[in-house]
Parts: structure tokens; C-alpha cells; sequence
């Protein structure tokens, strides 16, 4: 049985028995080797601080249960940050053994949290990992010699590869088994771990200069201006295209035949073979039947953006392309008032503002979580709502897509410098390490997909299907009628939109698509579609955003963006289309 | 060791330094994450590249590649060496 828990939930620690923590250095390989020993699968990437929260998940050594933690990346075992300080409680209530993972490409630095571990007296094993890169950067370890420097088994894994895999749960059973050898073995708390760091590096590592092979020189030149920038401009480019083309192919030639010509015909006819005509059949299967617009919203239009937009950021993510942006918009970033780091997250908005929020706890200061959370509630769409905006804009002509795409660009600008004026803190400068550039492997890659599918299936599908189950009841029993007539005077005199594109606001407070997804029935003007995909864009953030916002600050920091948020969209809306009246 | 810069009229900060130069450092601030990448006074640090415009300043610290953002790259003091 898997879990995830959150940092503040480690009370739960010293009640779990038989532990194993998995600890090491960030971006060493930790969630891929817990993957791979329960089975579980947590979600890893090509940079510091994807475990936010830690996993736990079980394990079976020889009949016998364990359970193994993921606990989050950490530098040293120093309480400096909140990780470090849970790491600390993890290591001091009552592990069994510790499996340490070491970067084979960096072991100087990982050196000294191995060996800051060895002061708990814990059995320990290593495993030296990402031994295949530091072999290509021409770094060679004498693996038997580190073993006896270290005082516990070390073996060398290429995890992604499962290499040494089995060689590790058995050194990890025989730790395991022999367990007097700990006592003796125990570093004293005041032990200098760097200066011993340092002397077993120089003892077991050998660097020979080695020839820079062609991945590695591209990860170097695109940290450089030129052709870095180039370089980031293509790959947006190439993103945006294989996510709005492969969309809309897909949604074309499979999706959209899918379900015209195969699903909504069978429940059309299964369901008028037993219930008469009338509200009943209608709210099934009528123009904004259940049956109907939840395969037209779901699977043609949200569906196939989803699935791409994580084929391309699972990719970014897993090459380690992503802290290189970073570094090379750190300085435009600075200009906004937050540092490169940021954008990572704010690109994670782009999928989803959930774990762009939760993921933003790796930001230094509440400020700048604060800052990010804000830009991607107003200013970043979420997947779906880009798909379905795509849909509605890309119906007219691209370029109220692109002028939509600047319209969010300005947006974002605007709202990241307001909320770093308003916002009291400060924001701490970039410090980051860049990763090795890796061809993601094919296997964890398409798992991750997959993972992240099943999650958002999992997350969405109940609000979805909420929406889907209002807009029908609304809309099929004439209750819809009722309420514009209300909502006339916002809606229709100052947005300019037709007295029915209420219910995109009612449906857009549970889920953002569905602020633009009736729209497309309604036979709009471009003007009018455009108005409707600046208010969808700015409008609430969904009710799940509204969550987290709650959970990770508080409800009066989520009433403020949400408030913020909604009353910008009517207002901006209303501005673009009262000024473009005037023209026309 | 804290740096001082005003007090040091010869002080030279990591931020000084142009694209290859190699550097030890003499300080640091007081920076949690600094010591934890591995930079710390007398770490040898080439610089791999530096950002127009108030960008980062890239380094190589032993086999990592660590990026600075300019405010703390200017409190950390060096003095270069011969690469």
C-alpha cells in the first residue's frame, strides 16, 4: 500500500515500523530507486526538489515486510531548510537501515552526507549511482577501496537501467542482518565530514580528461546566450506546435469521428430504445445531454492537449532542459522580481496550477511562492483550458490565438511585478546546480506519462463530470433561461456575449476548461470569442486551485487571488470589448 | 567568514571575474545552500560563463556546474589563480 505524505504529517514517522529510508543529495536518483523496490511509482525528474512531500511504500527483502521511505533530497544533515530538518527527525526515529544514494559524477559533496549519516549509528548501504555518465565524463572510482574508506557496502547502480539493482537489496539484507557491526562503526557528532570528504575523493576518484561527447556539449551551449537563446526559442516553439498541432490532429482524424460517429449514436440509440422523449432523455442525450458533451469536452477536447502537453514536459523535465531556461532567463526573470528558478514552476502552470503551487515550496521564500502562485492563477491556463481555448480561438483564425498568447504574456508580466510590489519579503537570488543533460530513458519516461495521465483522470474526472451533470440540468430544463435574464447586464451589455455564456461562469468556478468549453456551441464573433477566452483565462482559478491555495497559505491569501482574479476578468473583458466597439 | 566589501578596497567578488577564470574563495555570506554545493572559502571555482544584464554567473565547482544569481555571487570574495 502506497502513500504520499506531506512534510507536516511527520508525526506519523516514529509510529512506522521496520523503516528503510532512501536518502541522498537532490537529483541523485531517489525516486526512480523507490520505484523500482516497491514498485510504487513516484513521480521523478531531471532537478532538485521533485519530492516535496515523502513516499512511503513497502518492501519485501526475503519474506520479510519493510517499509521504505523516500525521504526528500537533502545537502546535509544541518536543519537549514524544512527537508532537512524532516530528514533529521526520519534519521532519529528508530530506521532499521539506510540505503544512501550518491551521484558518482559528484561525489565530493555527496561524500559528506554519507558520512554526516554514519553519526546515527544506522546500518548503512550506498549505492553509486549515475555511474554510466561519470564513466562518459571520464571519471573512474575505485568502488572496492571507497567501501573500505566508508565502512559499508557500495554498489554501483545506473538505476534508470535497473544496473545493480539486486546487488543492492542483497547487500541491503545482509546489513540488515548483520546489525552489531553498527555500534562500532558510529562517526562522532563533532566528526569533520568535509575534510574527510575531501581526503577519500582524492584516495578513490581518478578525472581523466574526457573528450565531451555530443550531448554534453549540447548542454553546455545551451547555456550559453548564443545559441541558448536560439535554442529556448525553438524548443517553444517546437513545444507549442507539437502540443496545438498534435492536438488538433488528433482531435480531427480520431477523436472527434470517435465520438460523432461511434459513442454519442450508441447512447443516443440505447438510451431512446427504453426512455421516452422528453427533459429525461434530453439531460442524456439531448444537444447538452450528459452523454453527449461529456465525450465531446472530455475526450476530443481536453484529452488529447493533456496527454501531449506531458509528452513534451515530461521530456523537458526528464533531460534536465528546464533549469538550463532558468539560467538563462534568470536575468529577465530578476527584472519581474523573482529569480530563473521560478519559471520551472510557472511552466508547470502550464499543465497544471496544483503542482506548479505545491512544487513552488522548493522556492526560498514566501514571497516568491506567493509571487509564482499568484502569475500562475491569473495569467497561466491550465492544459485543458488551453486546449479548449485553442479550440475556440484557432476556430476563427490563428492569429486571435497569437493575439491571445501575448494578451496571457502581458498578463503574466503585469501580474508577477504587481504581486512583487505588494507582497512584503524579499526574494532570494538564483542558486542553483545544473544537471547533467540526459536522453531520458524510455521506460521511466513513459511511466511517468503514464502516471501523470492516471493522475489527472483520477483528479479531474469527479469535477468534470460535476460540470458536465450541471451544464446539462441547466441547460436541458430551461433553468439556464432563468439565470441569464439575471446576468444580462454583465454578461451581454458590458462583456458583449450572448445571455447564455453565463453558464462558462457558473461551470468555470469547479474547473477552469469549462469556462470556455460551452462557449464553443454558441456560435460567437471573434470579438465575442476573444472576450470570452480573456475572461476564461483570468476568471477563478478552479475549485482544486482554490484547495491548495487554502492548504499551502490561507483562505484569506486564496479569497484574494481568487476575488482578484474574477473581478479583473469582467473588468478586462469588458474593456476589450466596450474600446473595440468603438472601432467598430 | 562574513565578507566585508566596503571595508576592503581591494575586495574582488566572484561577480568581478570574466568567462574562464579560475578563483579561490577567500569569503562567503551566510548562505545555508552555499556550503551545502560546495562552495566555501578556499574552493577553487572557474567560471564557466556570465550572464549580460544582471544575469547569473555560471561556475565549475570540482565535477558540478553551479549557477549564482548576481546578489550572492557579489558577497562571495576570491582571488583568482592561474587555471
Amino acid at each position: 500500500m502506497a502513500s504520499c505524505h506531506y512534510l507536516q504529517e511527520d508525526f506519523r514517522i516514529s509510529q512506522t515500523k521496520n523503516k528503510i529510508l532512501l536518502m541522498g543529495n537532490p537529483n541523485v536518483g531517489k525516486s526512480v530507486f523507490f520505484t523500482e523496490m516497491t514498485g510504487i511509482h513516484a513521480i521523478s525528474s531531471n532537478y532538485t526538489g521533485t519530492t516535496v512531500s515523502y513516499m512511503e511504500g513497502d518492501l519485501t527483502l526475503d519474506e520479510e515486510q519493510y517499509t521504505l521511505i523516500d525521504v526528500p533530497g537533502i545537502y546535509s544533515m544541518n536543519p537549514t531548510s524544512e527537508a532537512e530538518a524532516v530528514a533529521t527527525r526520519f534519521m532519529e526515529s528508530g530506521a532499521l537501515a539506510v540505503i544512501c544514494v550518491l551521484d558518482a559524477t559528484n561525489l565530493e559533496r555527496n561524500l559528506r552526507l554519507a558520512l554526516d549519516l554514519q553519526k546515527y549509528g544506522i546500518p548503512m548501504v550506498y549505492a553509486l549511482n549515475l555511474m554510466d555518465v561519470a564513466c562518459r565524463h571520464g571519471i573512474e572510482i575505485d568502488v572496492k577501496l571507497l567501501e573500505q574508506e566508508l565502512g559499508w557496502p557500495v554498489i554501483p547502480t545506473v538505476i534508470v537501467k535497473k544496473q545493480g539493482l539486486d546487488q543492492l537489496k542483497n547487500a541491503l539484507k545482509d546489513v540488515l542482518k548483520n546489525t552489531q557491526k553498527t555500534a562500532a562503526s558510529k562517526l562522532p557528532s563533532n566528526f569533520d565530514t568535509k575534510a574527510r570528504a575531501k581526503e577519500i575523493t582524492k584516495k578513490v576518484r581518478k578525472h581523466n580528461t574526457a573528450e565531451l561527447n555530443f550531448i554534453d556539449r549540447l548542454g553546455l551551449s545551451m547555456m550559453q546566450p548564443f545559441p541558448g537563446i536560439p535554442i529556448a526559442i525553438l524548443v517553444m516553439i517546437f513545444s507549442i506546435g507539437a502540443i496545438v498541432g498534435g492536438g488538433k490532429a488528433l482531435r480531427s482524424v480520431l477523436l472527434l469521428p470517435l465520438v460523432n460517429k461511434v459513442l454519442v449514436p450508441f447512447f443516443h440509440s440505447l438510451f431512446s430504445s427504453f426512455i421516452p422523449e422528453g427533459m429525461l432523455l434530453n439531460i442524456l442525450i439531448g444537444e447538452f445531454g450528459i452523454f453527449v458533451i461529456s465525450f465531446e469536452w472530455i475526450i476530443a477536447l481536453i484529452l488529447p492537449y493533456v496527454f501531449l502537453f506531458y509528452v513534451v514536459f515530461s521530456f523537458l523535465e526528464d533531460s534536465g532542459y528546464l533549469p538550463r531556461v532558468s539560467v538563462l532567463f534568470d536575468n529577465i526573470m530578476r527584472k519581474l522580481g523573482v529569480q530563473g528558478g521560478s519559471l520551472i514552476n510557472i511552466v508547470m502552470g502550464y499543465g497544471c496550477a496544483v503542482p506548479a503551487i505545491i512544487g513552488s515550496r522548493a522556492a526560498t521564500s514566501r514571497k516568491e511562492r506567493l509571487i509564482i502562485s499568484t502569475a500562475v492563477c491569473f495569467a497561466v491556463p491550465c492544459i485543458s483550458q488551453t486546449g479548449a481555448l485553442i479550440s475556440l480561438l484557432g476556430g476563427y483564425s490563428a492569429w486571435l490565438l497569437v493575439a491571445m498568447i501575448l494578451f496571457s504574456l502581458l498578463i503574466l508580466v503585469l501580474a508577477t511585478l504587481t504581486a512583487g510590489r505588494l507582497i512584503d519579503g524579499k526574494v532570494e537570488p538564483l542558486l542553483i546546480e545544473v544537471p547533467n543533460l540526459l536522453i531520458p530513458e524510455r521506460k521511466a519516461y513513459t511511466r511517468k506519462l503514464l502516471i501523470r495521465m492516471k493522475h489527472f483522470l483520477y483528479e479531474a474526472e469527479a469535477p468534470m463530470m460535476l460540470s458536465i451533470v450541471i451544464a446539462a440540468l441547466l441547460k436541458e430544463t430551461g433553468l439556464l433561461d432563468a439565470i441569464a435574464v439575471y446576468a444580462e447586464p454583465i454578461v451581454s451589455h458590458w462583456l458583449g456575449l450572448p445571455s447564455e455564456a453565463v453558464i462558462a461562469l457558473i461551470l468555470g468556478i469547479i474547473r477552469r476548461e469549462m469556462s470556455v468549453a460551452p462557449l464553443l456551441a454558441l456560435n460567437l464573433t471573434p470579438l465575442q470569442a476573444f472576450v470570452g477566452g480573456a475572461v476564461s483565462l483570468l476568471y477563478l482559478p478552479c475549485l482544486s486551485v482554490f484547495g491548495i491555495l487554502t492548504k499551502e497559505f490561507k483562505l484569506k491569501v486564496a479569497l484574494t487571488i481568487s476575488l482578484s482574479a474574477t473581478l479583473l476578468a469582467i473588468l478586462v473583458g469588458g474593456l476589450i470589448n466596450q474600446i473595440a466597439q468603438l472601432f467598430m | 567568514m562574513k565578507a566585508n566589501i566596503k571595508s576592503n578596497s581591494k575586495y574582488l567578488s566572484l561577480y568581478d571575474m570574466q568567462k574562464n577564470c579560475c578563483c579561490k574563495v577567500t569569503a562567503i555570506p551566510d548562505h545555508p545552500l552555499l556550503d551545502s554545493l560546495g562552495i566555501s572559502t578556499d574552493t577553487i571555482v572557474k567560471v564557466q560563463n556570465k550572464y549580460a544584464f544582471g544575469g547569473p554567473i555560471l561556475l565549475q565547482v570540482d565535477t558540478a556546474t553551479i549557477a549564482l544569481g548576481k546578489d550572492i555571487a557579489t558577497q562571495i570574495a576570491v582571488k583568482e589563480v592561474a587555471s
